[in-house]
């Protein structure tokens, strides 16, 4: 992702914490044991990212094989648990930088939509209400 | 002409709801990557999590950051004269359209980067920008 400013982009790599964190700070937590099955998902056992199952979204499940690591680091950092103590934070690298003039395909947003939502739709203004009552406080 | 997205135009686009068929026409139309930042990350993910049903919740944050991930939008960082600019807009536009902080830090994001356009479905913040001489795109409402 092309980002527009001075600042370096630095959040790519391993980064071993000192401090174990909480277990409510937001950020989903993988055992040591359980990181083999995120690396051994094979290309086809790769979901489309649309189609999860309640069931099949639960945060830091033991079994995820349907997902794939990327897929998980796409959501935001993991924390690797060893022990029940976090010792060390991933982040996805940033995307290489799309060359100049390169298009960038924009995605079916509406055919993705369809395969989550099926034919129901949400009344119109309704998601712009979800930011305005943020913005407010409600 | 770059265009700045705000959060209640991109929830459209993850969120199936009566204005997503608009959102995802205007940005087949831009010819250059539609701008973000971080705070629409924040906005998403609060308004999905917090208004949404939770699987579908989690199925559209994950496709919106896949889309982040794979550079479907540029973003525009946080710099330091962009809180100065949004501390001034708070004494001017913000009275008049009702802004929150959160709505004067977008609009210090699109004036400081100089876009061509704002797309937002939100009243207020449309009409503060167009006060301010931004274009907005799907101010129709």
């Amino acid at each position: 992702m092309e980002k527009t400013g001075a600042t370096p982009a630095a959040n790519a790599g391993l980064t071993a914490t000192k401090e174990p964190t909480g277990p409510m700070n937001g950020i989903r937590r993988i055992a040591v044991e359980e990181l083999a099955a995120y690396l051994q998902v094979s290309e086809g056992e790769e979901s489309d990212g649309v189609a999860a199952s309640p069931a099949e979204a639960k945060p830091a499940a033991p079994h995820a094989a349907h997902e794939t690591l990327e897929q998980v680091l796409a959501e935001g950092p993991v924390e690797l648990l060893r022990g029940g103590v976090a010792i060390a934070e991933v982040r996805a690298v940033r995307p290489a930088e799309p060359e100049e003039g390169e298009p960038v395909p924009v995605p079916d947003f509406l055919a993705r939509m369809r395969a989550v939502w099926g034919d129901s739709a949400l009344p119109q203004g309704t998601t712009a209400q979800w930011i305005r009552e943020d913005r407010d406080g409600f | 002409m770059i265009a700045y997205l705000d959060s209640s135009f991109v929830v459209a686009l993850y969120v199936a709801e009566g204005r997503s068929a608009a959102a995802a026409q205007v940005l087949r139309t831009m010819d250059q990557r539609p701008a973000i930042s971080v705070l629409t990350d924040i906005e998403v993910a609060s308004a999905v999590y917090r208004k949404g049903d939770p699987s579908r919740a989690q199925a559209a944050q994950r496709l919106y950051r896949q889309d982040r991930a794979a550079g479907v939008y540029q973003e525009l960082e946080l710099e330091p004269a962009i809180y100065e600019r949004a501390r001034l807009l708070a004494g001017g536009v913000a009275g008049r359209h009702l802004l929150r902080s959160m709505d004067l830090l977008h609009l210090a994001i699109a004036q400081h980067y100089r876009v061509a356009a704002l797309a937002t479905f939100d009243k207020r913040l449309a009409k503060a920008a167009e006060s301010l001489g931004l274009e907005v795109l799907s101010a129709q409402f």
